[in-house]
């Protein structure tokens, strides 16, 4: 069980890596491999398989920090070769910031489908919940910046409806869109 | 010197300490900071090797040969060991400063041994 759990964790892990800069990969991948691997099998073997729920939350919220971090540095670091896209990029980095959060949260139903079978999402599901995520963050972003002295009450109708929406998709409040 | 940083991340300085010793691959500087700190510092592989770069980049550290030939090991660079020391200086004159000042006395709660 417990090297079944480690070996899919592992691989896991090395998609998430995937999304790192090339360069940065390059470097460090191999390494970041090894380290998680390691705290894979200490966590197993020192407190067992529930470790590895709290080793994957600390993952989560490291690699996301982390991608963000080496994503606008390879930007910067790529200077010398700027182009109008890498400028756009750089201006709007709260869009790859949206973008990193709505994949992280997406992760939580990931994860949570290798370790048990009441979280069953199908492609349908992280598609829609993706975009409902993604798609609430950038609207909130635009009015926000064109009204920025209300954004507090943006956020609250946004995240209102946002919640409104998910309920109706998960169990039908007064539509059946979600069947 | 051309370049030292003024002050290290928190991260940094447990990396330095944990090389002070010796050189040590990723996974070993993480278990040593883990310890060092208490259980207080929990890098992940993210953060460590993040900081790796930038310390590389600062010439604090550098990759060096070690028993594993699969693994990369690191050790402190004169610079390393310079910054090292001058922050741990500065972490000294502020217990110093805070016992005369008697700061420990009225927190009530810090008691260090050094």
């Amino acid at each position: 069980m417990s090297k079944a759990v480690i070996r899919r964790s592992e691989r896991m892990y090395d998609f998430l890596l995937k999304l790192y800069p090339k360069r940065y990969r390059y470097e460090f991948e191999e390494e970041m491999k090894y380290v998680f691997s390691e705290s894979l099998k200490d966590a197993c073997s020192e407190h067992g398989p529930q470790a590895i729920i709290h080793l994957w939350a600390r993952t989560i919220l490291d690699t996301g920090k982390s991608l963000v971090i080496q994503h606008v540095a390879n930007l910067k670091e790529g200077d010398s070769m700027k182009t109008k896209n890498t400028d756009i990029l750089m201006q709007n980095k709260v869009i790859v910031w949206i973008a990193l959060a709505t994949g992280l949260l997406l992760l939580i139903p990931l994860i949570a489908m290798q370790f048990t079978s009441d979280v069953a999402w199908s492609l349908l599901d992280f598609v829609t919940a993706g975009a409902l995520l993604f798609g609430t963050g950038l609207l909130f972003v635009l009015a926000a910046r064109k009204m920025p002295r209300h954004r507090v009450a943006i956020a609250i109708v946004l995240a209102v409806a946002l919640l409104y929406i998910w309920a109706e998709l998960a169990v039908g409040i007064l539509t059946t869109w979600g069947s | 010197m051309l370049f030292m940083k003024e002050q290290l991340s928190q991260s940094e300085f447990y990396i330095l300490l944990s090389l002070a010793i010796k050189s040590r691959h990723g996974y070993e500087i993480m278990k040593q900071v883990e310890q060092d700190s208490g259980r207080k510092v929990i890098l992940g592989p993210g953060t460590l090797y993040g900081s790796i770069k930038r310390m590389l980049q600062e010439n604090l550290i550098e990759e060096v040969a070690g028993d594993n030939p699969r693994r990369k090991y690191y050790k402190l660079t004169e610079e390393g060991r310079t910054s090292l020391s001058s922050e741990l200086q500065r972490y000294n004159d502020a217990v110093e400063l805070a016992k005369r000042k008697n700061v420990f006395k009225d927190l009530g709660r810090v008691n260090l041994a050094l």
